[in-house]
Formats: C-alpha cells, sequence, structure tokens
C-alpha cells in the first residue's frame, strides 16, 4: 500500500446551529483518484474547505501530507492545488500573467516560474493560446489553464471541484485523460462531479456524501455490493422461462428483476454466468444472450440515495 | 486556534498587481485625465492672478496651489473634490469583483491568508494614489517654474509634500470607504453607487446639512451673543465629520504659512498678535494635527471595518 | 600783522609837548591866561619796533584857537631801505587842515626792513609847515630783535569750574580783554581730552564762532562750550582755551567735573529678543540688565505691557541697585493666554528708574500645545489597536 496523503478524523463544520459537515472521515493513499460525490448541500465544498484550510474546522482533526491545514493552512496549500467550481481569471491578463500571478503567490521565484510555465502551458495544450487574453478562452480552455496552474505549483495533491461540468464530451474526454496521466504519475486527486460517468472511468473510489456524513467510501463494487446487491450484473435474454425465480436458486445471486419480456438483469456478488447458462438450459429455455457487466455507479448511487430517503 | 505564517505573506504581490491593473485600467486613465485637465485649468488660472496681483511673497509656490480664479476653484479645491471619485474608482469593486470574477477562491488557494488579499488591495490602491498625486504635484511645480520663472523655495516644497502626504490620507478614507463598501455589497454596481452617494452627500450636500442640524441642535437667540456662538461651534463640529471640511482645513493651514487658526478669532486673541508673519511649518502642522489624526484614524476604522466584515465572510465560490 | 611796541621812555613828561620857539614866547607871554596855536604830538616819541615789520605811529595835529591852519607834512631822517607811509582817513596823504579847537589824527607807517641793524637808533623827523611857521616833531626809533612777551590780553573765566554729567554740556563764559593799543581779530583754541567735543559762541549769541575782534582795551564775553564724550569716566577733566592774536596770546586753564550717569540696557535671553512660549503654559525668559553707564542705577522697576489675556511676572520684581558695567539677570516668566493662537506675539518689556527708562519688544513665538498632537496620535493608536485586534481575531483565514 502507498502512502497515506490525506486522512481526516471526525471532521464537524457548523454554522451557528446549521451542521454542514456532521463528522468526516476519510483516508487516501498516494495516487488515487477519488470521487467526492453527493447531492449539493451534502458537504463537499465545505469538507475540500477543511482540508485545504481555507475554513475552519469546528471539531476534528486533518492531516495533509502529513501537515494539519488548520494549524499550518500556508504549507497545505503549498503542496494542494485546488480548481475551484467554474475557476475564474483576470480576464484582461493573459493566460500566462494569470499563472505568473498566481506563482508569485504562491511564493514561487521568478525564475522558477519561467521555467515551469511553459512545460505546464504545453502539457494541457495551451502553448499558443497562453499569450492571449483569458477573455478570448472557451470553458475548456480555462479549465485547463486552470490544470496549468497547478502542474506550474508542482502540487503532489489536487482537488478540483467539477472539473468537467460545461465541457464538451471531446474537452472531457482530454481531461479525463491528463487526470489519469497525472495520477499514474503518483499525484494525489480528489474531484467532486455530478457526472457519475466520468467520475466512475477514472476514480479509484468513491466518496459518498449526504447530509454531512460520508454515507460510503470505497470502490464502485464494494459500493454497489454494501447496497445489498452484487457488484456484478449479468443480462440474461432467454426463451421460454421465466428466469425471475428459477435464477434466485444459483449461489451468488443477489436480485433478479425482470426488465422486459425475455429480458432480466441479474445482480451477484461474482460472476454467475456458469450457474444462469445451466439454469436456463435445465429449464429448456432458450438462451439468446449472456452478458457480464459491471455495476454502474449512477445506478448505485441513484440506488444508495433512494434507500437512503426510504430508511429516512 | 494559532496558525502558523504571516497573515501578510503575498501582500506585495497583490498589491503590485493590483497597481498594475489600475494603472493600466481605462477606467483609471479617464478619470485622471479628468483630474489632470482640472488642474491645469486651476493652475493657469492661478498664475494668471499670481502674475497680476503678487510681487513678492516668500511662499509663491503655494499661492500656486490656492488662488482661484473666477470661475474655476484653486487646484487644492479641485483636488478634495474630485480624489474621492479617484478613490471610488479605484475600490469600488475591490472584493465584489473578484467574487464576480470567480477568482476570489483561486487567489485564496493559493499559500496566502485572506489578509493579503484586504491589505494588498487597499496598499495596490494606496499606491496608485501615491504615484497619480506625486505626478500632479510635480506637474505643477514644474507648470510654475515654466511660468513664474522662479523655483520653489525649501518652504514652499516641505509645506506642499506635507500637505501631499495628508492628501494621500484624505484619499485613503475615500478608498477604505469604497473598499468597505465593495465588501459589504455584492453587486459593483451597487458599491459603486452607495459610494458616489456618500461622496454627494459628504462633499456637496454636508455644506447644507451641517448648519441645518446645527440650528436644531443649537438656535440661535438674536439677543444672546453666546448662543451665536455656540450654534457656529456646532455647525463646525459638525461639518467636521465630513472629511472634505477636515482636509480643507489641512489644506487652508499647511498652504498658508501666515493662517494661524481653523476656528473662530476673537479680538482678544489678536491683541499683540504679529499678523501675517509666517508660522515655522511644524507648527502649522501642529494646528491641524487633529484633523490629520482624524483622517488617518478615520481611514483605518474604515479599513478595519471592511476587513472584518471580510474576514468572516464565507469564502465559497 | 602789525605790531607796535612802545617803550615808556622815563622822561615822558618833558617832550610831551614841543612848542615852536616863536609861539613859546608868546606862550610864556600869556602862559597863564591863554594857550593857543597849532602842536604837533604823540603819545609815544621815542619807541622800538620790529624789522620786517609794519608799524603805525599815530601823530596828532592840534589847532588850539586858531583859524584853520594847512600844514604840509614832511618826514625826514628815515634810513634807508625803510619804507614809510603817512596815512591819514585811510589814504595817503602830505597835508592836512585842522579846524579850530580841533585835532587831526595821522598815522606814520614804518617799515624797517628784515634785515635792518638793530643796534641804532634813528632819529626821524615829523615837519609840519604852515605859512607862518614850522612845527617839529623829533622820533626816535630803534630796532629790537628780542620778542618781548609782553601779554595783551587777559582771559577772566566767570566760573572756572563746572559740573556735569557726560551727557551735559559745559558752558564756560571767558571774559577777554584787549589790553593791547590796537583793535584786533583773535582766534579761539580749546585743548581739551580726546573725544571731547568743543565750540565757541560769542556773548550769548548762538553763532559758532572760532574767533572774535576785540577793539583795543575792549573786553568781550566768549562761551565756551565742552560736550564730553559718551561714557567718559566720572572724575575731573582740564580744559584749556588760548586766546590769540596781534601777536598776543593767553590761555586759561578750565576744569569740568564729569559726575557718573546710568545708563541701563535690556538685553534678551541668549542676546536675542525673541523666544518661544506654549499657550496657557509658563515659560520662563533669563532676560539680563545691563549698566552701561557711569554711575549705578538705583531702584530699577520693571514692567510689561503684555497682550490680553497674558501673565507676565518679573523676579525679582525690581533691581534695587546695579552698578556700572554691571549686569543683572532678572527672569520674565509669561504665561499666554488659553485662547493664545500659534503665531507671534509682541510683549513689551518695560524697566525704568526716575533717571532713565528703557524698553524693549520682545516677540514671542507662541506654539500649539504638543497636547492635541498627543491626543491626535492617541486617536490614530487606537485605530491602529482596533485594526491589530482585527487582525489578531480574524487574521489568517
Amino acid at each position: 500500500m502507498s502512502a497515506i496523503v490525506l486522512e481526516a478524523k471526525g471532521l464537524v463544520k457548523r454554522y451557528g446551529e446549521a451542521v454542514a459537515v456532521a463528522g468526516v472521515d476519510m483516508t487516501v493513499h498516494q495516487g488515487e483518484v477519488i470521487g467526492l460525490l453527493g447531492p449539493n448541500g451534502a458537504g463537499k465544498t465545505t469538507t475540500i474547505l477543511m482540508l485545504l484550510g481555507l475554513t475552519e474546522a469546528s471539531e476534528g482533526e486533518v492531516s495533509v501530507l502529513g501537515k494539519d491545514p488548520l494549524r499550518q493552512p500556508l504549507e497545505v496549500k503549498r503542496e494542494v492545488g485546488y480548481l475551484p467550481d467554474a475557476v475564474g481569471f483576470y480576464d484582461t491578463m493573459t493566460g500566462r500573467e494569470n499563472l505568473v500571478y498566481t506563482g508569485k503567490l504562491a511564493g514561487l521565484s521568478r525564475k522558477a516560474i519561467d521555467h515551469r510555465i511553459d512545460a505546464a502551458l504545453e502539457r494541457v495544450r495551451l502553448g499558443d493560446a497562453g499569450r492571449r487574453r483569458v477573455s478570448t478562452y472557451s470553458r475548456g480552455m480555462r479549465q485547463r489553464l486552470g490544470i496549468a496552474e497547478l502542474l506550474m505549483r508542482d502540487c503532489k495533491v489536487m482537488i478540483l471541484d467539477e472539473p468537467t461540468s460545461g465541457l464538451d464530451p471531446q474537452s472531457t474526454h482530454e481531461l479525463l485523460e491528463l487526470i489519469q496521466q497525472l495520477a499514474s504519475e503518483g499525484i494525489t486527486i480528489l474531484l467532486s462531479s455530478h457526472q457519475l460517468d466520468v467520475v466512475q472511468a477514472i476514480c479509484s473510489r468513491v466518496a459518498l456524501f449526504n447530509k454531512g456524513r460520508i454515507g460510503f467510501f470505497g470502490t464502485v463494487d464494494e459500493l454497489a455490493q454494501q447496497i445489498g446487491r452484487g457488484a456484478f450484473i449479468v443480462d440474461v435474454e432467454a426463451g421460454g422461462i421465466d428466469l425471475t425465480s428459477l435464477a434466485q436458486k444459483a449461489d451468488g445471486v443477489a436480485s433478479v428483476a425482470k426488465v422486459s419480456d425475455g429480458v432480466w438483469q441479474v445482480e451477484a456478488t461474482r460472476d454467475v454466468r456458469p450457474e444462469l447458462a445451466k439454469i436456463v438450459v435445465d429449464a429448456g429455455g432458450s438462451l439468446r444472450n449472456l452478458d457480464l457487466r459491471r455495476a454502474r455507479l449512477d445506478e448505485a448511487y441513484n440506488r444508495y440515495f433512494t434507500e437512503v430517503a426510504n430508511a429516512a | 486556534m494559532r496558525r502558523s505564517g504571516s497573515p501578510f505573506t503575498g501582500v506585495g504581490a497583490i498589491a503590485l498587481k493590483e497597481a498594475a491593473d489600475h494603472m493600466t485600467s481605462a477606467r483609471m486613465h479617464m478619470i485622471m485625465l479628468l483630474v489632470i485637465l482640472t488642474a491645469l485649468g486651476a493652475v493657469y488660472g492661478s498664475i494668471g492672478r499670481l502674475r497680476d496681483t503678487t510681487a513678492e511673497d516668500a511662499y509663491l509656490f503655494l499661492k500656486l496651489f490656492t488662488v482661484a480664479q473666477d470661475p474655476l476653484p484653486s487646484f487644492a479645491a479641485f483636488l478634495g473634490f474630485l480624489l474621492p471619485l479617484v478613490s471610488i474608482a479605484l475600490g469600488f469593486d475591490a472584493i465584489n469583483g473578484e467574487f464576480n470574477r470567480r477568482t476570489m477562491s483561486r487567489v485564496l488557494a493559493q499559500p496566502i491568508y485572506r489578509d493579503a488579499m484586504l491589505f494588498g488591495k487597499f496598499l495596490g490602491g494606496l499606491i496608485v494614489l501615491a504615484v497619480s498625486l506625486l505626478t500632479l504635484w510635480l506637474l505643477m511645480v514644474g507648470l510654475g517654474m515654466l511660468f513664474l520663472g522662479l523655483p520653489p523655495s525649501g518652504g514652499d516644497i516641505v509645506r506642499s509634500v506635507a500637505w501631499l502626504v495628508v492628501t494621500l490620507a484624505y484619499a485613503g478614507v475615500w478608498l477604505a470607504l469604497a473598499i468597505a463598501l465593495s465588501t459589504l455589497i455584492r453587486t459593483p454596481a451597487t458599491s459603486a453607487l452607495a459610494a458616489l452617494s456618500v461622496w454627494l452627500i459628504l462633499a456637496v450636500f454636508w455644506g447644507m446639512v451641517a448648519p441645518l442640524v446645527a440650528g436644531v441642535v443649537a438656535p440661535v437667540d438674536p439677543l444672546e451673543p453666546a448662543s451665536i456662538l455656540n450654534s457656529f461651534e456646532w455647525r463646525q463640529a459638525i461639518s467636521r465629520l465630513s472629511p472634505q471640511t477636515l482636509y480643507g482645513e489641512v489644506t487652508g493651514i499647511l498652504l498658508d504659512p501666515a493662517a494661524r487658526s481653523v476656528g473662530p478669532l476673537f479680538m482678544h486673541q489678536l491683541h499683540g498678535a504679529v499678523i501675517g508673519s509666517p508660522l515655522p511649518t511644524g507648527q502649522s502642522l501642529l494646528i491641524v494635527w487633529p484633523q490629520i489624526s482624524a483622517l488617518i484614524a478615520a481611514m483605518l476604522a474604515l479599513f478595519t471595518a471592511a476587513y472584518v466584515v471580510f474576514q468572516r465572510q464565507e469564502i465559497r465560490a | 600783522m602789525r605790531t607796535i611796541q612802545h617803550l615808556l621812555a622815563a622822561a615822558l613828561g618833558a617832550s610831551l609837548i614841543v612848542p615852536s620857539p616863536l609861539l613859546a614866547q608868546e606862550t610864556d607871554a600869556r602862559a597863564q591866561s591863554e594857550l593857543q596855536g597849532l602842536w604837533l604830538t604823540t603819545s609815544w616819541p621815542e619807541l622800538k619796533i620790529k624789522p620786517g615789520e609794519t608799524h603805525s605811529v599815530s601823530l596828532s595835529l592840534r589847532n588850539e584857537k586858531l583859524p584853520p591852519q594847512r600844514a604840509s607834512i614832511e618826514i625826514s631822517g628815515v634810513p634807508e631801505g625803510w619804507e614809510w607811509a603817512l596815512k591819514g582817513g585811510g589814504r595817503d596823504v602830505s597835508a592836512a587842515i585842522v579846524s579850530p579847537d580841533s585835532t587831526e589824527r595821522l598815522t606814520l607807517e614804518l617799515t624797517p626792513p628784515q634785515d635792518a641793524g638793530t643796534d641804532d637808533a634813528h632819529a626821524i623827523e615829523v615837519r609840519a609847515q604852515t605859512a607862518r611857521e614850522t612845527i617839529t616833531l623829533p622820533l626816535l626809533v630803534s630796532l629790537s630783535q628780542a620778542e618781548e612777551d609782553v601779554t595783551g590780553l587777559s582771559l577772566e573765566p566767570e566760573l572756572p569750574a563746572l559740573r556735569g554729567t557726560a551727557r551735559s554740556t559745559f558752558s564756560f563764559k571767558v571774559k577777554v580783554k584787549n589790553e593791547g593799543a590796537e583793535d584786533g581779530l583773535f582766534n579761539l583754541a580749546a585743548s581739551v581730552p580726546n573725544g571731547f567735543q568743543t565750540r565757541f559762541k560769542k556773548g550769548y549769541g548762538s553763532e559758532e564762532i572760532t574767533g572774535l575782534p576785540i577793539a583795543a582795551g575792549a573786553t568781550e564775553t566768549v562761551t565756551m562750550e565742552v560736550v564730553p564724550s559718551r561714557g567718559v569716566a566720572a572724575g575731573r577733566y582740564e580744559a584749556g582755551l588760548e586766546v590769540s592774536g596781534e601777536g598776543m596770546s593767553s590761555t586759561v586753564q578750565l576744569s569740568l567735573e564729569v559726575t557718573g550717569e546710568p545708563q541701563i540696557r535690556i538685553v534678551g535671553p541668549q542676546e536675542r529678543l525673541s523666544g518661544e512660549a506654549v499657550a496657557g503654559k509658563e515659560a520662563s525668559f533669563t532676560f539680563t540688565l545691563v549698566n552701561t553707564g557711569t554711575a549705578p542705577a538705583s531702584d530699577v522697576e520693571l514692567n510689561a505691557t503684555p497682550p490680553a489675556g497674558w501673565k507676565v511676572e518679573f523676579e525679582p520684581k525690581d533691581i534695587a541697585q546695579i552698578a556700572p558695567n554691571e549686569a543683572r539677570e532678572f527672569n520674565v516668566r509669561m504665561t499666554p493666554s488659553e485662547q493664545a493662537i500659534a503665531g507671534d506675539y509682541m510683549v513689551g518689556i518695560r524697566t525704568s528708574n526716575d533717571v532713565v527708562s528703557e524698553n524693549v519688544q520682545f516677540r514671542v513665538t507662541v506654539k500649539t500645545s504638543t497636547l492635541w498632537g498627543a491626543a491626535g496620535l492617541g486617536v490614530i493608536a487606537a485605530a491602529a489597536l482596533v485594526m491589530g485586534g482585527a487582525v489578531m481575531r480574524y487574521g489568517r483565514r
């Protein structure tokens, strides 16, 4: 297991009577890409702000790269880059000038800024556009410029708030590739998003925020399992039989749902395709399709929150 | 919880960036053009007057700032009127502008404390004001030398530089007010309007408000001479709530070495006095020191108010 | 200059009248009854004169009870090289007509040459010839080289010693008598100590003179005014008056007794007549009173004419005695009015006693109380403190 870069224990943030974050525990290892999920107001952004030391926690302890953002916010912020939701830049300045400014604020020497800025801009494919005013930039370019800022600052941890919102599919794809590359280089990334497919595509683990707590923290598979279903989903197309009851006999099957006539969706804790094939054949049905896929995050997410709502 | 690191990390970078931004902004260019044009007009008028009237004067250059030629007011009066506008232009969107551009949280995500933002904004504005005032001052002295044909005396320079510093404090009051309003009000247009309203009230209407209020608080009884004085003192006290009054008094004393008092004078105070003998610069400064203190304190107080409001705000955008 | 030297011979009376032989007989006959005839006489028939100088010998032609007589005058016996002239009524004459019972005056001017020998006596004969007779007057003129110290002037001061202060004018009235036989113009000269000034006036006149004419035997009054130099020490001083002219001179010694006089001067602090004070606050200045006069000043009072509302006190309130050339310090404590405005005020300082007084204007620069300055700093400090507190409380976010 690689080193722990971020650890939070019992983080609580209260605004007067209102509780924004009611106790968050989280441990993140180096090189992980963590998806922070949850409805608006669940406490994601507040938690991010506390991790950065931008707001003080009411209770709890945080350690980022071995430092306490509540006590040493400057040291933490020096290592941790934060790209806010719908990040803004100074429109009258060029992309480069914007980066030079934040580079200075980050305490970088002019030499270091000059040295790193071109590489960072190249990496996000803004090598040429860097000399243009930010007012001419598209939304995707601004997001990439934001990433370039974090690259220039050589951040070991990046916290990205809704990095893909408002981007066209092409831009989204490029951004995700970039994030995966960065993760492979050992950079730890936390990203919040409402685009669950995006999160599933790149995140090693997800944290589901619900009412100020992390309701779940783990892989998508684990999420699927935890909410009582399997992480393995088999789509079965068969004729002549009713699989709804038959499939229950197989070991490991968590649920069977009839999707349409002759189409069922079986959720299981393991790959149950051989058992299902045998059941269909044994029952005298005709097996037309047997497809295994992993649990989809959006399904798990929706179910999770439906259950949470039901439980309440 | 004690946090480590200086709250002022990054102040310099922010101040310089702000100053550079202002210097290159069309907004500043417009308003400085306005100020310079009016200054030229005022100087031209005063030079005409000085050539006509003054033969020998130890403080000829100071007259350049204070002598007016109808219908133009003097240079000092112009500055007292227009500087607030410059300050408001510099400060009205200092904080809410950052929020609106969504740059605030990105900047605050840098390894700096939030304090640096406000201090930097204020300092940046002051730098721009100082540079502008110095430029104007040099322009005045240059024009004076050109048209009057003689260099300013040492006394001229000392007094006018002291006056320049007070002018900066006066502009600083308005800058602090504009920045405070920009932290309180989220829409730049609204905060600009609010600042302009305050300016209109204090700079234009205060001269009418003060006698009205004084008349209510201390009515004048024609049969009672003391009540006239009492009312006058009330009026003066109320009018001094406006920084413009304070600045006007400072200007009157600092730029006129023979002036010895800002308040009402009685005959018995003048008995035995040598009228018209110039005061030492230090004495002139001491006379208006309360006014200067008030300006500086008002600047600090307004800034502190802005600071407290800003520090208590949630940065979420 | 002409000098006449008289030699009064012992036998003056015998040769006084020289009658003609003819007349003498008649005179004898009527000696007791009537004196009648024409005489040529002179007062001093034998005289000594100096070579190189012109001398006048007065001659009188007297007609007693005769009809008008015309007489031609002839001079004989004048030695070789001498110049002579006979004058009557200011002109050269050679004859005169004398009315009955009257006298005509004639002057014989004799000028012996510079190198004339001195020892010989020269007999010069003056003859008056009328139609009837010839009258002869012999003169015996000898030359004398030695200057005779004959004082023909006498000076008599009315009051030879005067007393006054160094600033007084000492007026000496001196009677000058010309005891010589001739009228003359006499020069006046004074010898006084250095720095003293003198001037001369005639009698009670007001014009200044340098010399004055005195008729023979007459007396004039000269006023010599002496002004001592200022600051001269008290004491007795001698002044001499010399009158000279017509070969005569005379001096008289006068004395002035200059009594001392106090004179006071006020010297400001550090020799400046300006100072600084703060409104409503007492300020003390050390003045110095200097007696530059020659006598002690006593009972000097100290007064001030301050601006309205000011308090001025002296310490000491007066100075009992201050000797000449002595300096005495006194403190002036001024409290400017509470309402005094910053800037310059004039305070008059006056010292006086019965004799002298001195006035100075002291320029006081009133400074604003630094109390307000401190209060202003306090306000600024309070604002800065509030700001510091805000930074402490809300800082580092």
